[in-house]
């Protein structure tokens, strides 16, 4: 498949952003739409995924809340500009809650245990903004995700505050693997899929996984992994792609005229 | 289970802590990484990337030193020069990731 390089502006389907209920431009200020990114290895590197995924919705003028699980480094504390001290500290206690925010536009919270989130206070961003929700998490290896995932809903309520106090399930799952997780991104898509049934599905892999399973395919481009080392979030227009993708599926779901992004 | 055995070199156990910390951490940066434990060092290698790291325990401390030609080394004792260590090691595997990359 060739990789979507051309830059689509969310401006260009913020429009859409929104439930059928109210007037456009009202609800598109209401709107909150809630992405979950789940790795199944570490070789795509999740908090540079995230981060640039966050960095892309901020830039269209979206305020966003990412909330990261980190299993492994690097995290997403790293890509944005923190202090060794502060973006390693889980690395020494678990149960460490760090936060931050970047540019104004973008609050962020990452810890290795996800009942550490329940104390999350963020800075409150603008509220007349459109609301972008992305949770970042290592798929877990256990037999069983489900406690994790109810968990991970919890979680990512804390972060939707007043619009979301019964939890907060994903709109869209992206599932991204790379060579090392190729074995466990299907039982990773069909626990994603069983838990959310109605959320879009999307598969981002490099070019040595073949199975896409249920979900809708897009590719990750190589080049990516040059900006690894640079701490600041990437600014590749393959996010602003994929921004805009998602908030359009999105949008067109919630106002009916698509019953399925994805395949499954 | 090694790294246990072989950070027992290590007396004070914060530091034993610290070392078993150290391993886990930069064992997790890859999937791909070998992992060959030697009694008195550990090193964790990616093929393809070039990168390399070698942490030996000590009696009080712990050596971690990058590169293949161990071209200089972080005494690690406390949480600060732990955090040093781990930091100075991400930024070298994610250099080594980006410049194979590039290469590729």
């Amino acid at each position: 498949m060739p990789e979507r390089r051309s830059s689509r502006s969310l401006r260009d389907v913020s429009h859409l952003f929104l439930s059928e209920s109210r007037p456009v431009r009202d609800e598109a200020r209401r709107g909150t739409a809630c992405i979950w990114l789940a790795v199944a290895d570490a070789s795509l590197n999740r908090a540079h995924c995230a981060a640039g995924l966050a960095a892309a919705f901020a830039r269209q003028g979206m305020r966003v809340s990412l909330l990261e699980v980190c299993g492994n480094l690097p995290t997403i504390g790293y890509y944005f500009g923190m202090e060794s001290a502060e973006y390693l500290s889980p690395a020494l206690d678990r149960a460490a809650l760090v936060s931050g925010t970047w540019n104004g536009t973008v609050r962020y919270c990452f810890s290795a245990s996800v009942s550490s989130f329940r104390g999350y206070v963020g800075k409150e961003l603008d509220r007349a903004a459109p609301h972008a929700i992305v949770v970042a998490f290592p798929y877990p290896r256990r037999l069983s995700a489900a406690p994790f995932l109810s968990a991970l809903r919890d979680a990512s309520a804390v972060l939707a505050g007043d619009a979301a106090p019964d939890g907060c399930p994903p709109d869209a799952i992206i599932a991204a693997a790379g060579a090392e997780g190729a074995k466990r991104i299907g039982a990773c898509m069909a626990g994603m899929r069983e838990a959310f049934p109605r959320a879009a599905g999307y598969f981002v892999a490099d070019r040595s996984v073949r199975e896409a399973g249920a979900f809708e395919r897009i590719a990750f481009p190589d080049d990516l992994r040059r900006s690894w080392a640079r701490r600041m979030p990437p600014s590749d227009p393959w996010f602003d792609d994929l921004a805009a993708g998602l908030l359009q599926v999105v949008s067109l779901r919630r106002r009916g005229k698509v019953s399925l992004a994805g395949k499954g | 289970m090694r790294v246990f055995v072989v950070g027992k070199r290590i007396g004070p156990r914060r530091t034993r802590r610290l070392f078993i910390r150290f391993c886990r951490e930069v064992s997790r940066l890859s999937d791909r990484f070998e992992i060959e434990v030697a009694p008195f060092e550990i090193t964790l290698r990616e093929p393809g990337s070039g990168f390399c790291v070698v942490v030996s325990p000590l009696r009080d401390l712990f050596l971690v030193s990058i590169g293949e030609s161990r071209s200089f080394d972080v005494r690690v004792s406390s949480d600060e020069s732990f955090v040093s260590a781990l930091d100075l090691t991400l930024e070298r595997y994610l250099a080594s990731a980006s410049k194979a990359a590039s290469a590729a």
